[in-house]
């Protein structure tokens, strides 16, 4: 039933996006579109036909245009953009720059996930403090974060994740990443694996998506995502936090070492697989 | 260090942890280490941990730390071999402790309740316990949990039928009271919680659960009008 509205739907879709943010190549549901129809039977990404009906209205593009002006505008105590700054690919080279993160940086000698780059050169070049609500409000989808970090992804619509491997820090990270995804604690025994480690699997309602097929993956990760059911737009480190509130489990502190390695562990885990961004979920 | 505060607070250690979990990495050092049981790379693992959760308060810090079992499943990713298996069992068997009535099946109502509600254990600074309200299994999280249960989670197999065949026999009672009570002394390295060896339900509520899944007039076992769908398989004794 789902399957022939589905392949109908690109059709009907030929406008709208491209009239919110000329820079996407690739409508976001046609991305997702190529990803179905390698698991045409995934519970997980047919979940909800509404959903992907409504993707090509996603509020989520709204932000990202605010995030377009945001990101040139030259704001903050330094009166400057964000125009140089690097996130991985040059100065202002936006382009696949989020599908290959986390990565190396030499100018602070860490592996950065793209929130913690972007509090970076607010901070280094913006010169904004790191009181400065621009910095520390991080969710929600009127902050300039949520605003930013939207622009900045969505130029990685369509680009399969490629997180770089090459500096051993970045396999260090990697790997203390893989480690947090098994490890079970708490009073409720739980680890990453006890949700996201079958396909079709159910709490509740909710379909959840499996770790091991990295076309379920994709979608899984591709942050920022309107949050339907949050009527909000929502960052990697905010579905951490939500994944660790659900094992009753503390949260990690935002941007620290462990949520960084989180991430790197899992977008290698679909590396290889285009990136959905912005997407739409539950 | 690192001149980036990139969070509530500055982080300029972690640098330095990180490099050492790379130089550890590449020496291969992964022999287990005296004492904790822990091999060097994994106390590197831990202290990552640690730190990036280093301002939780303390019952949230505490429940970060791993006990024995936790350890040895994640390290197996959830698939023990046989001595592993077996040493597990007997470990979290000893661990369950019964009580002083013997096991006597509790209330069936409060027991379906405490099954679906999934109220409690929440840490954070958000919306910690309320002490006076009781906590729930959430079974129904990863159960389907009766013939009719059209919102149950499917992580575990469903329960619908799952007292037809059984009954309230001894043998039952005690198997139902020990999956619930430490699911790893059934099937060690299982995903389902240990709900009394945490103290997350108490011994009533889990003979309450107990109740609600045996009893035969319980909707979990409620028999279904004739023509329609059987409602569960009829399980043997493990
Ligand atoms: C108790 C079950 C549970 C555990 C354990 C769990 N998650 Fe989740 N996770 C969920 C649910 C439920 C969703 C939302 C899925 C939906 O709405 O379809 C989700 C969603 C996600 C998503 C985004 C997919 C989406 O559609 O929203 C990612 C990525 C994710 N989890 C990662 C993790 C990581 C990393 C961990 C370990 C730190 C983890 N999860 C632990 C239940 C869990
Ligand atoms: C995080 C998911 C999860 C939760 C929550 C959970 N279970 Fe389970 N349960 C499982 C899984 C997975 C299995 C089967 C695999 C195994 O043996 O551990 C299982 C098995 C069982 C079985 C054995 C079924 C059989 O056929 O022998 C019973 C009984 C059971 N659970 C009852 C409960 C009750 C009662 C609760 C609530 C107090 C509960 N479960 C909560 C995941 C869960």
């Amino acid at each position: 039933m789902i399957r022939p509205m589905l392949l109908a739907l690109p059709l009907a879709l030929a406008v709208g996006v491209t009239a919110h943010a000329d820079h996407l190549k690739e409508n976001p549901v046609d991305v997702l579109m190529r990803v179905i129809e390698e698991v045409p039977d995934s519970p997980y990404l047919l979940q909800s036909e509404q959903n992907l009906m409504m993707m090509e209205d996603n509020p989520n593009l709204w932000t990202v245009e605010d995030g377009k002006d945001l990101f040139y505008a030259a704001r903050g105590p330094n009166n400057v953009s964000l125009e140089t700054c690097d996130f991985g690919k040059g100065p202002g080279e936006l382009e696949g720059a989020y599908a290959e993160m986390p990565r190396y940086f030499e100018d602070t000698g860490r592996v950065m996930d793209l929130e913690a780059r972007l509090v970076h050169c607010m901070m280094e070049i913006q010169g904004f403090a790191a009181d400065d609500p621009a910095v520390r409000q991080r969710h929600g989808s009127g902050s300039d974060h949520m605003k930013l970090q939207s622009y900045i992804a969505s130029w990685s619509n369509g680009i399969p994740w490629n997180p770089p491997m090459d500096h051993p820090l970045e396999r260090a990270m990697r790997d203390a990443g893989e480690y947090i995804f098994y490890r079970r604690a708490g009073s409720l025994d739980m680890s990453c694996q006890t949700c996201h480690y079958e396909t079709g699997k159910r709490i509740r309602a909710s379909v959840l998506p499996n770790s091991r097929v990295p076309q379920e993956w994709t979608k899984a990760i591709s942050w920022p995502a309107f949050r339907v059911g949050h009527d909000h737009s929502r960052s990697s480190q905010h579905r951490i936090r939500g994944c660790y509130w659900q094992m009753r489990q503390a949260g990690p502190v935002a941007g620290s070492d462990g949520t960084i390695a989180l991430i790197s562990f899992w977008t290698d885990l679909a590396r290889g697989q285009p990136a959905i961004l912005p997407d739409m979920k539950r | 260090m690192s001149r980036v505060c990139v969070a509530e607070r500055c982080m300029g250690l972690l640098p330095a942890l990180l490099v050492g979990v790379l130089l550890l990495a590449l020496s291969g050092a992964s022999g287990p280490a005296r004492g904790q049981g822990l091999s060097a790379l994994e106390r590197q693992m831990e202290a990552v941990v640690r730190d990036s959760w280093g301002d939780a308060p303390g019952v949230e810090a505490r429940r970060l730390v791993q006990d024995d079992t936790q350890l040895e499943c994640s390290r197996v990713r959830n698939e023990p071999g046989d001595a592993l298996r077996e040493r597990i069992q007997k470990r979290e068997l000893a661990r369950i402790s019964y009580p002083e009535g013997g096991l006597v099946l509790g209330d069936p109502v409060a027991g379906e309740r405490y099954a679906k509600d999934g109220y409690g254990g929440r840490v954070g600074r958000l919306r910690p316990d309320d002490p006076a309200r009781p906590r729930g299994g959430n079974c129904q999280a990863c159960h389907v949990l009766e013939p009719r249960d059209g919102i149950g989670g499917t992580l575990g197999p469903s329960l619908a039928g799952f007292g037809i065949g059984l009954g309230t026999r001894p043998v039952a009672v005690r198997y139902v009271y020990d999956r619930i009570y430490n699911s790893h002394a059934v099937n060690p390295c299982s995903e389902m919680p240990r709900f009394g060896y945490h103290g997350f339900l108490t011994r009533q509520q889990i003979l309450d659960i107990a109740a609600y899944l045996l009893m035969p007039d319980s909707p979990v076992n409620r028999i279904e009008p004739p023509g329609s769908e059987p409602a569960g398989t009829v399980r043997p004794l493990p």
